[in-house]
């Protein structure tokens, strides 16, 4: 669960400050579907920035699982997203002189897991994402497509608590996108939060909840109930929603206490 | 993150800028090349020196007593510092240089070696500018200096026209005018060569022939015997009776595996014969079967010194002198060696074709010492021959076993020498040639500081493209750092991925350093003919200084990689 309460995030630039985000208070269930939409400049990266913990607000509280995170110290911050969350950019962001392999191993290299099990989770994330016939291929031998894929696997292979995707099919042909967001989908479908950036209406109208951003603050928040498929069957939203809640709750309790022990750890080492 | 991660991690990012690692490298290799290849030559050749200087275990003496220190009283003098025990191996050999006529020799050419000396030893002679021992300590330094510059230089042979002859046994030096008074006792003297230049002027032996001087060619060979094995030393001995019985030995070193010898050729007992218009040379028969009836010899070569005598165009070598007056003709057997010093004569054998006083001697096989009194005669030190007994001793030159012998032993030799009334504490120097090898270290040494530190320079300049090129990368590889903080990398992940690259730079490039001086240490030891090896602490200072500078270089470009917030990284394009 994600509970943002009162966020401020204001930029001094030069004489003036500028409200990227303005009291906004915003609260993401987990195995929720969410678009963030808004026109650029309405502060939506900055709310993408500070719910994917690269960033810190000026004022009010965060909780991520129920734990407020607004003091928390940049390799804290680190160790959250490498656990938490996982990243999907527009512009795909894998690194041009690792492999595919090796871009999805990346973050689990940082989580300190041994060989043999990374092994097992990148193969398994590709294989979600149908790129295990390319692991071997760099960046530049792989379609826009492919490399969002291999994105995605980046972000799943690490098995976050939310998926954050900032304009996710920006740079696609609408055909790719579609194949994309059906990925995002279905991960969702699994459980995983999913929470899209964008300023694509046709985006926003694939999920279940839309929240409007203009000028640093929530304009709406809605339900969408007439969520378009892929021809493939609409689930009742309110039946998934009450089911993922239900086994989540129970998951979370255990999963935060496993992590404030592994966050002490990580604090230890850093000292 | 594991060490081995990022060591894989920075390869990669290092082999996909491949030309631009291997440029940044190349500022350590060659500081490194610098370093170890000077540094090991340096010590190499130092060591080379030093050790060959100290295996000759040299202690030399010199005497000015006046012609009282004689051959049997030096060698009962050292015969009394020899250990009871090592009666036989104390010293290696000694040689002794004798008889006056060394005397009238080495004046000349004294002078200039010993100016240095000078300044701590005070070396008086028997006549002119002789200053008492009172009269020296009221003088300050440099007074005490000029004095002794002046006593030495007033032996200088004046530019005169008198010249010098010895007669062949080297017991008398005669000093001939030009007008012709020639000894009368013995009718084979020594001249010296610049009687040949004054008094004869450059005439050539045709021109003089049937004046009142007659001259001859002197033909002198030159001839090394190396022995298919060692020797007995009563073979040796053998060997040596045969050569001076039948030929004129001017000159011979050796041991139990070798001969070296120049030996004057004449017509009755040739031991080669010569075509001197072809330039080529036979081997007398009879010699070579004597030898290699005894199945001993391994190889024979031989210098003919006639070419080089005639190449040269030196003056012709006087073989008789007429003495008018008398009606009486003698035979010259030698010149007087001009460049002959004291220590020249006895450490470089003579390679000019001249005859020189103060060569020399055979080693023997036991460790005795063998004394040239004349072309006939060898006396090994400690002979009690009459013949040897009286003569009068002004430089001897002693070889020791071991070095720490000869150290311990110098000063003991000079009381001893002093205790037995022949002089005084300014009439003895003695030089011992550890001595001589421990300046040279020092200053090797010296030298091999100031080259580490030169090359240290060029180490740090290295290192500055190191962290100018991380730098860079640095700015260009913002958006990589930017996504590995994104998907999780701390900072500490990043320095370090930072931080190994610059030492693998400067670590892979001191090892390529290093690989590069082997090769041309190796090289280097092939031409100058004897074998070096780089020095461990050569290697393991060249490594340590690049990780100290991989280290130092790297850290801040590293540290600024680290501080990156990741979303101002991720913004950048």
């Amino acid at each position: 669960m994600l509970e943002l309460k009162h966020i401020k995030k204001y930029y001094n630039m030069g004489d003036t400050t500028v409200k990227a985000l303005d009291d906004v208070s915003l609260k993401i269930e987990d195995g929720e579907f969410v678009t963030i939409i808004g026109p650029s400049g309405s502060g939506k990266s900055t709310m993408m920035n500070i719910v994917g913990c690269l960033d810190i607000a000026t004022s009010g509280e965060y909780y991520v699982d129920g734990v407020e995170i607004s003091n928390y110290s940049e390799n804290q911050l680190a160790f959250l997203r490498n656990k938490k969350m996982g990243f999907i950019f527009q512009g795909f962001n894998l690194l041009q002189n690792l492999n595919a392999y090796e871009n999805v191993e990346l973050p689990l290299i940082y989580q300190g897991i041994n060989k043999t099990e990374r092994q097992k989770r990148v193969v398994k994330a590709l294989e979600m994402v149908g790129m295990e016939e390319r692991m071997k291929h760099k960046p530049s031998e792989l379609s826009g497509g492919q490399q969002q894929r291999v994105a995605i696997a980046r972000a799943l292979a690490t098995d976050p608590m939310c998926i954050l995707a900032d304009e996710p099919t920006g740079n696609l042909d609408s055909k790719t996108g579609n194949e994309i967001m059906k990925i995002l989908k279905e991960l969702n479908q699994e459980g995983t939060t999913i929470v899209i950036i964008t300023h694509n209406d046709e985006i926003a109208k694939l999920s279940r909840r839309v929240v409007h951003i203009l000028d640093g603050k929530i304009y709406s928040d809605e339900i969408n109930e007439n969520i378009a498929g892929y021809g493939e069957e609409i689930v009742n939203p309110l039946k998934i929603e009450s089911d993922v809640v239900a086994v989540n709750a129970q998951k979370n309790t255990n999963e935060t206490e496993n992590t404030s022990k592994i966050e002490k750890s990580w604090e230890k080492e850093e000292v | 993150m594991h060490f081995w991660q990022a060591i894989k991690m920075a390869s990669k990012s290092l082999w996909t800028n491949k030309l631009r690692s291997f440029l940044t490298m190349l500022g350590i290799i060659i500081g490194v090349v610098t370093v170890s290849l000077l540094v090991t030559v340096a010590q190499g050749v130092s060591d080379a020196v030093v050790s060959s200087i100290r295996t000759q275990s040299t202690l030399s003496i010199i005497m000015n007593t006046s012609g009282k220190m004689t051959y049997s009283g030096l060698s009962a003098v050292l015969k009394s510092e020899q250990p009871e025990e090592s009666a036989e191996d104390y010293f290696e050999y000694s040689l002794v240089y004798s008889s006056s006529a060394v005397v009238a020799s080495d004046l000349t050419d004294f002078n200039p070696e010993y100016e240095d000396i000078a300044n701590d030893y005070i070396i008086s002679y028997e006549k002119l500018y002789t200053f008492t021992e009172e009269e020296l300590k009221n003088m300050t330094d440099e007074e005490r200096q000029l004095a002794a510059i002046l006593m030495s230089r007033k032996k200088a042979r004046p530019v005169s026209s008198s010249i010098y002859a010895v007669d062949k046994n080297f017991n008398d030096v005669y000093e001939l005018d030009i007008d012709g008074k020639f000894p009368t006792e013995t009718d084979e003297i020594l001249v010296d060569k610049e009687f040949i230049d004054t008094y004869l002027g450059g005439k050539s032996n045709e021109e003089v022939k049937g004046s009142k001087i007659s001259f001859g060619v002197q033909y002198y060979t030159q001839i090394k015997i190396s022995f298919k094995n060692e020797m007995t030393s009563e073979d040796l001995q053998r060997i040596c009776d045969y050569l001076l019985g039948n030929y004129e030995i001017i000159q011979g070193s050796g041991d139990k595996t070798g001969l070296n010898l120049t030996i004057i050729e004449n017509e009755d007992s040739s031991l080669f014969t010569y075509d001197l218009e072809n330039n080529s040379m036979t081997i007398n028969v009879e010699f070579f079967q004597y030898l290699s009836n005894e199945n001993l010899i391994l190889a024979i070569s031989a210098i003919p010194e006639i070419s080089s005598n005639a190449i040269q165009e030196e003056p012709i070598i006087v073989k008789d002198i007429y003495d008018a007056t008398n009606a009486k003709t003698y035979t010259v057997v030698g010149v007087l060696n001009e460049n002959n010093s004291m220590f020249g004569g006895s450490m470089s054998s003579s390679n000019s074709g001249e005859m020189s006083l103060i060569d020399f001697m055979f080693s023997g096989s036991s460790g005795t010492c063998y004394m040239l009194l004349d072309e006939s005669n060898l006396a090994p030190l400690g002979s009690d021959s009459k013949r040897v007994a009286d003569i009068s001793v002004n430089y001897a030159y002693l070889r020791y076993k071991t070095e720490d012998v000869m150290s311990s032993s110098a000063n003991s030799i000079m009381l001893a020498l002093i205790g037995a009334n022949y002089g005084y504490m300014t009439d003895f120097f003695i030089i011992s040639m550890s001595s001589v090898a421990n300046i040279i270290n020092d200053v090797m040494d010296i030298l091999t500081t100031m080259l580490t530190v030169i090359s240290i320079v060029s180490l740090i300049v290295g290192g500055i493209g190191i962290m100018n090129i991380m730098l860079v990368a640095v700015t260009e590889r913002t958006r990589e750092i930017g996504i590995r903080k994104a998907i999780g990398a701390k900072r500490s992940s990043i320095l370090v991925q930072f931080l190994v690259e610059a030492l693998m730079l400067s670590i892979i490039g001191g090892a390529i350093g290093l690989g590069i001086s082997a090769i041309g240490v190796a090289i280097i030891s092939h031409y100058i003919g004897f074998a070096m090896s780089m020095p461990l602490w050569v290697i393991a200072m060249s490594l340590g200084f690049c990780t100290l500078i991989g280290l130092v270089f790297g850290m801040f470009p590293a540290v600024k990689a680290s501080r990156m917030q990741p979303i101002d990284a991720l913004r950048r394009e």
